[in-house]
């Protein structure tokens, strides 16, 4: 007994090591960059680096929040909600049809909803511009919200069309038969049990959205239409790097992934679909 | 109350047969079991009147109007699955009450409808838990509820009892019959249970591979069982079955099998003899009493002993087959012994040896 007791803590002690291994490894860059966002520029370049700053300062943040960094991320925000509506609108339907019909070339149709994914993004953005530009979509919060749904709709549909397949066919068969259409059984019944499912997404979405440079780059030139992503660029130019407010703009763009994640904390809920069948 | 009619009614996955040329009729306020083993088409059969699939072939009419493209929502029938199909996000009021709000009913009218459902489901203690709070028999009378509130002109139940242990679905069973009897409303029921089916229906009809074997009340495909699927099939302990050939000597024409004999009537004599070759003799345990002070038909071995509190069953060895007889409970038969048993002549059947198809039952000479 007691040498099974050691065995176990050792391997419990072994996995704490090397999670709390990760962890440090995962959480040290963001650390580091809350710290210099809380340095005196002098300070930044002292070495060697002080972890625990001697002297602490909030004019980083005074000064991104002084510059237009603050317009940058409401349009962050317009731009990665309006991706996480319409993007999930697409897939959720896509999905439900994937997970409840057999149609001819379901399969195909899956690789190539995936495939279209793996496509470099980069190898589109020329394209992209000069179909937006002939639109006259430029510099619009559209353009943006449609080429990131565009972008991310697929691999949203995948994500969900798992979701959906583990709630039973015949919990919308019942839906059906108690008087409601299917679109209406599937908001009614198969959707609210989908909640893990659409938070997860709305999660992924909201990341893709929120980090990506290029398109946004390409897509806007106008100050009043800059995302935060490229509003980072800024601090870095020809003349220096401004560590000190780059590091408090970095940290002041986490906020509202971290604010998601709390939201949305409620719906990662498993095991919804309990109680509905025999058990 | 409503009546259903499937006319040559077929389904097709592809190369796949699921169901063919299934005709039958459900009378308004009839209690019909769908039977048959798994894969047989019953459930499919359940879904096609629900809406839940359409046809290849044929049609399915409710109350003499095609039901081709309506909704299942618009068919009026209500249906409880076999796994409950609950909500499980929502309480058991919310799930009783989701029906009724589809056809906006108002707030007081759905309130007194559950109350009177619950009350007479005795869910009433339940209807703020939600589904995984509940035990099996619970669950299943919500599901029962919530088909109940809608007061549909069809009930569609889908093996509901199945996933109950054996004594609640007992007094489940007890309680569906109550059920119908009080509601009078036609009832189509699938299950593989030959126990549920004759016990519950007015009629059975009896499924195998997607064809309809036969249609009757309980007592006529208990008796007359069209083929020897259908006898097998029925009856706790299903029919004995015994390949005999026709002999005729000066006293009488008997189907004869190593020590069992059966004396056949003259008139089933005559059609057996023209029509020549091997037939199968079906005895249901019941028919086979063995015990001393009997009137002797049949000489064999025991080979087992069932003793089951009410009566014993019996194996005998009869040639190459194993016949399954009753005794008193009391019995003191052990394996081994050589013992007689009395055969119920009356009620044996015969079959076509080559189809199985039922040639006549010993006493009715057709």
């Amino acid at each position: 007994m007691t040498i099974t007791f050691s065995v176990r803590w050792v391997k419990y002690s072994l996995t704490f090591l090397v999670l709390a291994g990760v962890a440090i490894l995962m959480l040290t860059p963001v650390v580091w960059i809350l710290v210099t966002s809380l340095k005196p520029e002098a300070e930044i370049y002292r070495f060697p680096p002080q972890w625990i700053p001697l002297q602490f300062t909030l004019d980083n943040y005074k000064a991104v929040l002084q510059s237009s960094m603050p317009m940058y991320f409401v349009n962050s925000i317009v731009v990665a909600v309006g991706t996480i509506v319409l993007t999930l609108f697409i897939a959720m339907h896509a999905g439900y049809a994937v997970s409840r019909f057999q149609f001819r070339g379901k399969n195909v149709f899956l690789f190539l909803l995936m495939a279209s994914h793996m496509m470099p993004g980069v190898a589109s953005l020329v394209p992209t511009y000069l179909l937006a530009g002939k639109l006259g979509l430029l510099d619009t919060y559209a353009v943006l919200i449609l080429v990131y749904s565009m972008w991310q709709t697929p691999l949203v549909v995948w994500l969900i069309q798992g979701f959906l397949e583990s709630v039973p066919a015949t919990l919308d068969q019942a839906a059906m038969i108690d008087g409601y259409s299917r679109l209406g059984a599937f908001y009614r019944v198969v959707l609210p049990l989908s909640k893990p499912g659409l938070a997860a997404s709305a999660i992924v979405v909201f990341v893709y959205a929120w980090n990506e440079f290029i398109m946004a780059l390409t897509l806007t030139s106008a100050d009043n239409m800059r995302l935060a992503q490229v509003g980072l660029k800024y601090y870095i130019s020809q003349y220096g790097i401004q560590w000190g407010e780059l590091a408090a703009a970095v940290i002041l763009s986490i906020v509202p992934v971290l604010i998601l994640f709390v939201l949305l904390q409620r719906w990662f809920v498993y095991g919804l679909t309990s109680g509905a069948l025999k058990g | 109350m409503a009546q259903i009619e499937l006319r040559n009614v077929g389904l097709r996955y592809g190369e796949q047969t699921v169901l063919s040329g299934l005709t039958l009729n459900v009378e308004e306020g009839e209690f019909l079991t769908l039977l048959g083993p798994s894969g047989c088409g019953k459930s499919t059969t359940l879904n096609l009147i629900a809406g839940l699939l359409e046809p290849t072939s044929g049609e399915v009419l409710i109350d003499g109007r095609p039901m081709a493209g309506v909704a299942p929502r618009d068919r009026r029938v209500a249906m409880v699955f076999q796994d409950y199909a609950l909500y499980p996000h929502m309480t058991v009021y919310e799930n009783l009450s989701f029906p009724l709000r589809a056809i906006k009913l108002s707030e007081s009218a759905i309130r007194d409808k559950i109350a009177g459902v619950a009350q007479a489901l005795a869910i009433t203690a339940l209807l703020e838990r939600l589904p995984k709070a509940l035990s099996g028999g619970q669950r299943q009378r919500v599901a029962l509820g919530r088909a109940l509130v809608r007061d549909p002109g069809v009930f569609l139940m889908d093996e509901p009892l199945s996933n109950l242990d054996a004594r609640l679905r007992v007094a489940m069973r007890a309680e569906l019959k109550r059920l119908h009897q009080q509601l009078c409303t036609t009832m189509v029921y699938v299950t593989h249970d030959q126990a549920e089916a004759m016990t519950l229906s007015d009629r059975i009809a009896v499924l195998r591979d997607g064809v309809l074997q036969q249609v009757g009340t309980p007592r006529e495909i208990y008796q007359r069982p069209v083929n020897q699927f259908v006898a097998g099939f029925i009856g706790s302990l299903g029919m004995n079955f015994l390949t005999c050939h026709l002999e005729q000597d000066p006293t009488g024409t008997f189907l004869r099998q190593d020590t069992f004999a059966l004396r056949v009537p003259a008139s089933v004599a005559q059609r057996l003899v023209q029509q020549g070759g091997d037939f199968v003799v079906g005895l249901r345990p019941e028919h086979v009493v063995i015990g001393e002070g009997v009137d002797v038909d049949l000489r064999a071995n025991v080979e087992v002993v069932e003793y089951l509190g009410s009566e014993t069953l019996i194996h005998l060895r009869v040639g190459d087959t194993v016949l399954v007889g009753k005794a008193p409970a009391e019995t003191l038969i052990v394996p081994g012994q050589h013992v007689g048993a009395c055969i119920a002549h009356a009620s044996a059947c015969i079959f076509d040896a080559a189809n199985g198809g039922l040639l006549a039952t010993d006493t009715d000479g057709t």
